[in-house]
């Protein structure tokens, strides 16, 4: 049996995740047949988008790091990654690894996912609400 | 935009998305890593110390789809 492709996720669908996790809930059963068996992946954009939401709502720094823990250890998003959501959050701009700047809401409004499978040459399938 | 466009703007073909997607598995597990699926993150126990209320985790959700607006 072959592994199903992975998929990198939105914030919105890694948003849904979440919630689901945490509140116990049956997440919309559309989404799951699409996300149930494949491995799944986040990216920096998330993280940063994340992070910033956390802060804007000033969460405690022990609920902000529960968050970004489940983001990270779930999604194995890497811990420089991490770092570089975290640091820019506060303006919302952030550099990939390679010092690729982005700023986020231009990557991310209208198709952040698809944009950033695109940016992956197709290392992961896009996932997204609309899917 | 001009270098991300030059770097980037190329579709691959799907054979070579295919050996991709291999590739970021293999290099996965070659890390002693698994990447999660959506059943086992929504099988996965809840584990705060503090979580957020329903309301604020929506409010959450709102500052980002704010910010997005904003910005767009």
């Amino acid at each position: 049996v072959s592994t199903p492709d992975p998929a990198l996720l939105d914030t919105d669908v890694a948003s849904v995740l979440y919630r689901a996790r945490l509140f116990q809930r049956m997440a919309p059963a559309r989404l799951v047949g699409v996300v149930a068996d494949r491995p799944l992946a986040i990216s920096v954009i998330t993280l940063g988008e994340a992070s910033y939401g956390a802060l804007s709502r000033k969460w405690s720094v022990r609920r902000t790091a529960e968050m970004l823990a489940f983001y990270t250890d779930t999604y194995l998003a890497r811990s420089a990654a991490v770092v570089t959501a975290v640091d820019s959050a506060g303006h919302r701009g952030f550099h990939d690894g390679d010092g690729q700047r982005f700023r986020w809401p231009s990557v991310c409004g209208g198709g952040e996912t698809r944009t950033l499978a695109r940016l992956l040459k197709g290392c992961l399938v896009a996932a997204t609400l609309a899917a | 935009v001009a270098t991300a466009e030059a770097d980037f703007g190329a579709e691959p073909s799907e054979e070579l998305a295919v050996q991709r997607r291999a590739h970021y598995l293999a290099q996965v597990r070659a890390q002693g890593e698994h990447l999660r699926t959506g059943a086992e993150i929504l099988a996965s126990p809840r584990d705060s110390a503090d979580p957020p209320s329903d309301e604020e985790l929506l409010a959450f959700l709102d500052v980002i789809y704010d910010a997005r607006r904003v910005d767009a």
